[in-house]
């Protein structure tokens, strides 16, 4: 190698170690600054959306209990409107611009097309601990053999009713369907509130109602029972389940066809109606519209009062791994956090029932007091959780011309049936 | 050809044409400059996506996920046999029907009254405009909150003035709940058919006016026979965009009556129907859609849209023409 080669190489070799080292110095300054200026230690940020911004306080007690077991992820919580989540979330993952962690609204988020039907999200298979969960839950997150959710929380619906107006009128809470509408009517004629507030203008509450009705007849073997085959909706003494609204029907709220949802709410919450089908969730929203309610919850009753009432039980709320996670293992860590017992807890004292049992609410103030009301009735699982039950609330949202006498309860038992997946064994 | 050298006849001639060859195609190009902006949006967010459905109404896709089964015309043959979807086609049609009579006669008439000379006329003229510019979501609550069966101001302002016998659950009886709808819509659309009429009025030369009168005539006959004639051009314009405003009518129904067109399907319109397929609408308890069903639905109410609007379009053009 002549001198002048040497030079060369010794000054390509400079650079090469002057180039080098600015480019390690960038890399290392680069990461510091994704480490959030902590003194650049490793960490990660996990994007999550929460769909109910209403419970924004509990979200953020939950995440502090993650800092503290996982001080090495953050979680970047974006807060969407509850009704618009679903478009929001379908449009954001067709756009590929999801969050890292999904939050679900019930099990169609697991298993729906915003979920694993349309391949969006991750199976996390081994991640959760499986025995610690209730066993509907169990069964929610599970499809076609894979775990595909972190169950957050559950719901349980069932009839809420104003205790003092029970009392005045010397009712008590029915044990049969002719209990039912005869303490409907008593209210009714007495004139001073109407009996249920029913709004129906989306016809999720009416939903509710026959879905009860229907799993005060069929129990836990509803699901089972209607997907085998063994029963349909059209059966005779399941058709009666609609016919039971219609009759109750004539008990609801003036003009409840046109009422909706939110509006509903009020008039039971400030005393206008005596009963409202509602979910375990509901009651801090009536509490909040009327500090000084005095509710009472039971369970719907079976038609002739040989069994026990029931409520309905599903899944309200889980996390799914988006299948573009930017880190799958830190994204798949906080959504199974979600599931532990200290997580939990935070769920039963602040957002809704748990999806784990032998927890208490901690406190003792009037909504703990409910919880434990609704936790000690029987509960049978709800058609949402399944994919196969899941598109009866459409048919139902289908068929309001049950109320205008356009649909009789035969044809609207038969409307509903069509929408349940039949696959005998 | 060299420098200074004067050019020959056919050169000038043909340099001439060539310059206003040129002279025409900038002519021509630039209303098309002034207009491309406008284009541009219209084609990007309009025309693009319109034609983008129709392939997408051939399969079967829920509105996420992989689209995997081409299905044909199955679709647009569903939609034909889709008994709620042709109810709330004639509830559009009776929407547009009452719209028509409401435009012809009540905003006309306003447009007569908000032409003539008196004090404050601007500020009426304002307040006739304002349903337009507002918010349509706000516009339904507000209908919403007069009409409620429960907390609706209607009723109680009916009771207080003694009029009892006419307080009605507006929205929750089939019989009343429409035309309530119909009402809203009135209510918004007068407001861009009053001032396109007002416009037409002031296009018309005060003198014909005038010059019937010296003839005899009076109010109602100077109406009848020169200023409805005359507003002919303003007529077709109002009656076509009515066309288009009543059939493709959806966030007013859709905050008023909600997603199932309450009560019982009674108030449901084409463009709710099809908004209630393609998007979730059972509040999170179900998030199944048929984005290809809604595509189906939307491409038959554009191409059938398209044809009412073009046969109306032909027919109050003649009529115009007949008019001149």
């Amino acid at each position: 190698m002549t001198r002048l080669e040497e030079l060369r190489v010794s000054r390509r070799q400079a650079l090469q170690s002057v180039g080098g080292a600015l480019l390690a110095g960038g890399l290392v300054s680069g990461l510091a600054a994704c480490g959030g200026g902590d003194g650049g230690s490793s960490s990660t940020t996990v994007t999550a959306w929460f769909n109910r911004p209403e419970n924004r306080r509990a979200m953020e007690d939950l995440l502090a209990a993650f800092k503290r077991d996982h001080p090495d992820i953050a979680v970047d919580v974006a807060y969407k409107p509850t009704a618009e989540y679903p478009a929001v979330l379908k449009t954001a993952l067709v756009g590929g611009a999801g969050p890292d962690a999904i939050v679900t609204n019930g099990a169609n988020g697991i298993w729906g097309d915003t979920g694993a039907d349309g391949g969006y999200i991750l199976p996390l298979d081994g991640r959760l601990d499986l025995s610690a969960l209730q066993p509907s839950v169990q069964r929610a997150i599970t499809y076609r053999g894979h775990v595909y959710g972190a169950p957050v929380s559950t719901f349980r619906v069932g009839v809420y009713y104003q205790r003092e107006l029970f009392d005045k009128h010397g009712l008590s809470e029915p044990t049969s369907w002719d209990e039912l509408l005869a303490t409907s009517r008593a209210l009714s004629d007495a004139g001073d509130v109407a009996a249920w507030a029913m709004p129906a203008q989306d016809m999720i509450l009416p939903f509710f109602f026959y879905h009860l009705a229907v799993n005060s007849i069929l129990g836990d073997d509803s699901v089972a029972a209607l997907t085998s085959g063994r029963r349909k909706l059209t059966d005779p003494d399941l058709v009666r389940a609609a016919q039971l609204m219609i009759d109750a029907s004539k008990t609801f709220a003036e003009g409840y066809q046109a009422v909706a949802y939110a509006e509903g709410k009020a008039l039971f919450a400030q005393g206008r109606a005596a009963m409202i089908v509602g979910g375990s969730s509901d009651y801090a929203g009536y509490t909040e519209i009327n500090p000084q309610l005095d509710a009472g919850f039971f369970g719907f009753p079976s038609p002739d009062g040989s069994q026990a009432p029931t409520v309905l039980n599903g899944l309200s709320m889980a996390y799914t791994v988006n299948k573009k996670a930017s880190d799958r293992d830190a994204t798949a860590t906080f959504v199974t956090w979600l599931t532990s017992r200290a997580a939990q807890q935070v769920v039963l004292d602040q957002l809704g029932l748990p999806s784990i049992d032998g927890l208490a609410p901690s406190g003792s103030d009037t909504r703990s007091a409910m919880l434990r009301t609704i936790l000690g009735v029987d509960a049978s699982p709800s058609w949402l959780d399944f994919p196969t039950t899941g598109g009866t609330i459409v048919a139902v949202q289908r068929a309001p011309q049950l109320f205008t006498g356009k649909l009789t309860a035969e044809q609207f038992a038969a409307q509903v049936q069509r929408a349940i997946v039949v696959a005998p064994a | 050809m060299s420098a200074g050298t004067v050019p020959s006849r056919g050169a000038a001639v043909a340099a001439r044409r060539g310059s206003e060859r040129a002279a025409a195609l900038r002519t021509a190009a630039r209303p098309l400059l002034f207009l491309a902006p406008a284009l541009l949006l219209y084609g990007g967010f309009l025309v693009l996506p319109t034609l983008g459905s129709i392939p997408l109404a051939l399969f079967d896709w829920s509105g996420a996920g992989p689209i995997r089964h081409f299905v044909g015309f199955d679709n647009f043959s569903a939609v034909l046999r889709d008994r709620q979807f042709r109810d709330a086609a004639l509830h559009n049609a009776w929407l547009f029907a009452g719209l028509f009579v409401f435009t012809n006669v009540v905003s006309l008439g306003l447009a007569i009254l908000l032409d003539r000379r008196y004090r404050l006329r601007d500020v009426y003229r304002a307040i006739v405009f304002l349903p337009y510019v507002l918010s349509t979501i706000a516009i339904g609550f507000v209908w919403q909150l007069l009409l409620s069966p429960n907390i609706g101001l209607l009723n109680p302002a009916l009771e207080a003035v003694g009029l009892d016998g006419l307080t009605h659950a507006w929205l929750a009886e089939p019989g009343t709940a429409l035309w309530v709808l119909i009402a809203a819509f009135a209510w918004q659309w007068n407001a861009l058919a009053t001032v396109t009429f007002l416009a037409g009025l002031q296009n018309v030369p005060r003198e014909l006016r005038e010059a019937a009168r010296i003839d005899g005539a009076r109010g109602w006959r100077v109406l009848k026979d020169v200023t409805v004639p005359a507003l002919a051009p303003a007529f077709t314009t109002v009656n076509v965009l009515l066309v288009i405003f009543a059939f493709r009518a959806f966030e007013l129904a859709y905050v008023i009556t909600g997603p199932v067109g309450a009560p019982g399907g009674s108030t449901l319109l084409m463009g709710v129907s099809i908004y209630a397929n393609a998007f979730p609408t059972s509040g999170g308890y179900s998030s199944a859609t048929n984005v290809s069903y809604a595509m189906a639905q939307g491409v038959t109410l554009s191409i059938v849209l398209g044809l009412v609007a073009l046969a109306m379009l032909v027919l109050l053009t003649r009529r115009e023409r007949r008019v001149r």
